[in-house]
């Protein structure tokens, strides 16, 4: 069985700095794994190298077995990785149905039609309503995206990559900015949504009660360097990873 | 439901407009229907893609040319030769959109900008092919060979004239509720995203600037046959900052607007020029009055007193929620 | 001997037309660099500079305050259409600029029309640039040899202002990071109004320049496609790269013309599409 998302002695210098240097872990299919990290440790760095935002300057990254190592964003998107934004990207004048519409359209054949395109049309919407549906969002479908409150806007943008039925939904930072109450809601609606579906899922998060209730595995950077890479328990416990986070100051 | 029964008794007034309109309103009128063409083209760009052009007037000239250079030419009747203008100009703002669409934003505008400046440059340097800085001239309305000498008449050129126009308001609306206008609509409000949802958004870019081009191609064609010359001057950056103007002051986004926008342009100038020879300034104040202070245009202006916001796209509600939410199909 | 004097001359010429596209490419990549946003008028400023001195010349008898009067006029118009009016589009999107300034062209050509007439008016050469040198047997206008050095001297000026002041330095940061530059405590609306003046300078400064080779014609306001050339080869937002552009334009104009008097303007095109192919920020610009 191949894996979901193999990433080998992946690096990114900017300039003389090393955001990344020799990240090597594996994610099987249908996991949620977390990368987490103290700030600086090129989690950011990690996510925008996979998505295909950024080149590597070394290593490869494989998804379902294709080397899609240094690709365009939009090629990636195409071979089956959806991520979300961290600063909410959203279409600010469309309703938020019409947000995730597009993004469901974003992967059909067909989606560049002029003429005879109403069915792309129609499966599109399709998409979107389930994607919608799953996340709890029924109620702000027509409102215009940029009229909503944070935490739906964050959810909007997980069902736009939801409604592109990917192989690997990306998260960055679901759960920024917003209020305990909206975590709160976002934890749960994403729990309920992973708990029925079998997405696999890389989590990039800084709210360590988030990540404890959504992941199943847990790679930790630092520095650049990915220092631990296992379960929630083994990585609770990780002496280098607790020297990280709570280690003197640099 | 009131809009359709407006834009249906709008088509019929202009149908029969030879009917009941003097000779001289009737030439105003075909001159409007060219430009409201014209400037409908680029609100495609405008409106709906957020490419800002400087350089449109280079299609609508190019268009003139080719169809100058037929007609003078051959013996082509005068559809075909507006068909086949068509075409060339389509092909050629496929080139120009490939080399604009490297860059975006305001490089994307300067570029247009640039190419606008390159065609008028080669219109009047290019004196065999197009008589220099004279022009062409002569340009007469073929008659066709299945006794289409309708079309040389005045209400028959017009009528021709206004299907073109017809036509292009039709294909264009149906573009944009198709898959590829919702594409369009992504790239004028958060292209990154677009990008980064899978689509490549340089192909669409190119597929829109290269049908803006080719109406305006068509516009400048009818434009040669009606006037009977082309001339450099209609692609000089002026008059691509006039029809710019009339997308802007009539609406954009709309493709009605700025047809609205073309009638008041021209009635601004017939008017003011009559009063003053200064109207020129006043357009340009008027403009930066409207980007400024109504950037919805006049369009914008009637929606608010007139009709409530219509939402033209499907919604949630309209669907049927499935039996059991959350199934994974 | 004869090719190089001619290769000489063709030199000094492009030289002295690089010192003039200077004046005007610098003024929008300053521009560009501080506030992000292509000032659309700038080509109408360049004209504005060029009749504003037939004016002073006039007045005054004198080209050289014309020299010196033209750009401060047109700095300080620049100045108070800022602060005034432009300063308010920031906040919109970029286009919304573009097109205000779009309609401002219009505008000054039309009032530059109704002022100075349609026809190009002569400005007569400064007082004791009117002789012709021999340079290897070949004429040469002493003015072309002035246009070098002022465009040398300007750009240095202006460059070592830039690396070597605080305020440069100031003006520099802003353009990379306004933010952090007003947190220090600078005010950075001081700053992008002053630069905007500055642009506008240079601008009229090339205009009224240019303006006894060129005559001071209507025409000039589309000055700004040849500006943007300029920075777009050059990069924009850099004025190192200004100098380069100007130098590269100026060289293909001339050469170009020289050869193949009819393809010029092609050839310079494609010299900008093709360095918007391989390095689109421009040629010392950062990657956008």
């Amino acid at each position: 069985m191949t894996t979901a998302l193999t990433c080998v002695g992946v690096g990114r210098n900017f300039g003389a700095l090393a955001a990344l240097a020799d990240v090597s872990f594996e994610v099987q299919p249908g996991e949620v794994r977390a990368v987490i990290g103290p700030n600086g440790a090129g989690k950011s760095t990690l996510f925008n190298v996979i998505a295909g935002t950024l080149k590597p300057t070394g290593g490869q990254v494989l998804v379902h077995g294709q080397d899609l190592t240094g690709m365009r964003s939009q090629v990636v998107c195409q071979k089956g990785v959806s991520r979300t934004f961290q600063l909410s990207a959203l279409f600010p004048e469309m309703s938020a149905f019409d947000n995730v519409r597009l993004a469901a359209q974003g992967k059909l054949a067909g989606r560049w039609k002029m003429f005879g395109g109403a069915h792309v049309l129609e499966e599109a919407a399709e998409l979107a309503q389930s994607a919608m549906v799953r996340l709890n969002l029924q109620g702000i479908a027509d409102s215009p995206a940029g009229t909503l409150s944070h935490g739906d806007q964050r959810l909007v943008e997980v069902a736009m990559a939801l409604a592109q039925q990917p192989k690997i939904l990306m998260l960055d930072e679901p759960t920024q900015g917003m209020s305990i109450r909206e975590t709160q809601r976002t934890v749960e609606t994403l729990r309920a949504m992973l708990g029925e579906e079998n997405l696999t899922v890389i989590l990039v998060e800084h709210d360590m009660d988030v990540v404890f209730s959504l992941a199943d595995r847990i790679a930790v950077l630092h520095r650049g360097r990915l220092i631990a890479d296992g379960s929630v328990e083994e990585v609770k416990a990780d002496a280098a990873v607790q020297d990280a986070y709570l280690g003197g100051l640099d | 439901m009131r809009s359709k029964v407006l834009g249906l008794a709008a088509i019929a007034l202009l149908i029969f407009a030879p009917t009941f309109l003097p000779v001289y309103a009737m030439t105003l009128l075909t001159e409007l229907v060219i430009l409201a063409l014209f400037a409908m083209s680029l609100d495609l760009m405008v409106g709906y893609t957020k490419l800002v052009s400087f350089g449109h007037a280079g299609a609508y000239g190019l268009g003139a040319y080719v169809c100058g250079l037929i007609t003078l030419n051959s013996t082509i009747p005068l559809p075909f030769a507006v068909g086949l203008t068509a075409i060339i100009v389509c092909i050629v703002a496929v080139a120009i959109a490939w080399s604009c669409t490297m860059a975006t934003g305001v490089s994307f505008a300067m570029l247009t900008l640039a190419f606008g400046q390159l065609g008028y440059a080669v219109a009047i340097k290019w004196v065999s092919v197009t008589g220099g800085s004279d022009g062409l001239s002569g340009i007469s309305k073929r008659i066709g060979p299945f006794g289409w000498a309708f079309l040389t008449t005045k209400a028959g050129f017009y009528l021709f004239a206004l299907g073109c126009l017809l036509g292009a308001y039709f294909l264009c609306r149906a573009l944009i509720r198709a898959p590829f206008g919702q594409v369009l609509r992504g790239i004028r409000e958060n292209e990154m995203k677009v990008i980064a949802l899978g689509y490549n958004t340089r192909r669409y870019k190119i597929a829109v600037v290269a049908l803006a081009y080719m109406f305006a191609g068509i516009a400048g064609a009818l434009y040669a046959s009606f006037a009977g010359f082309a001339n450099p001057e209609m692609l000089f950056w002026t008059v691509s900052g006039q029809v710019l103007i009339m997308v802007i002051v009539g609406g954009k986004g709309t493709l009605i607007g700025p047809m609205l926008g073309a009638v008041f342009f021209i009635m601004v100038e017939h008017k003011l020029s009559e009063i003053t020879e200064t109207w020129g300034l006043f357009m340009g104040i008027i403009f930066i009055a409207f980007v400024m202070f109504a950037p919805d245009g006049i369009m914008g202006i009637l929606k608010k007193r007139i009709f409530n916001k219509e939402v033209t796209t499907t919604t949630f509600q309209t669907l049927e929620v499935p039996a059991n939410p959350g199934q994974v199909k | 001997m004869e090719t190089f004097s001619f290769i000489l001359i063709q030199l000094l010429n492009a030289l002295s037309q690089a010192s003039l596209l200077f004046f005007l490419g610098s003024g929008l990549a300053l521009i560009f660099g501080i506030m992000r946003v292509v000032n659309f008028s700038h080509g109408a400023l360049y004209m504005l500079g060029a009749y504003i001195g037939y004016t002073v010349a006039r007045l005054t008898g004198s080209v050289w305050l014309a020299m010196l009067i033209a750009p401060l006029l047109v700095g300080l118009l620049g100045l108070l259409f800022e602060m005034g009016f432009l300063r308010h589009l920031y906040k919109r999107d970029e286009d919304a600029f573009l097109l205000v300034t779009f309609g401002l062209t219009l505008v000054l050509a039309e009032l530059t029309r109704l002022t100075w007439g349609a026809p190009p008016l002569q400005v007569l050469l400064p007082t004791g640039l009117t002789d012709v040198v021999f340079i290897l047997d070949e004429p040469m206008p002493v003015y072309r040899l002035f246009l070098i050095a002022a465009g040398t001297i300007s750009s240095l000026l202006i460059w070592q202002f830039l690396e070597r002041t605080r305020l440069g330095l100031l003006i520099r940061a802003t353009s990379q990071n306004a933010q952090m530059v007003h947190a220090l405590g600078a005010d950075i609306n001081l700053i992008r109004s002053g630069v905007f003046a500055l642009g506008c300078g240079l601008a009229a400064l090339g205009g009224v320049l240019a303006a006894p080779s060129l005559t001071a014609s209507l025409g000039m306001s589309s000055a700004v496609i040849d500006a943007f050339v300029i920075v777009i080869i050059g990069g924009m937002g850099s004025f190192l790269g200004a100098i380069l552009g100007s130098l590269i334009v100026a060289c293909v104009q001339t050469f170009g013309n020289f050869f193949f008097p009819d393809f010029a303007l092609v050839f310079l095109y494609a010299l900008m599409l093709g360095v918007l192919i391989i390095r689109p920020g421009g040629l010392l610009g950062k990657e956008v």
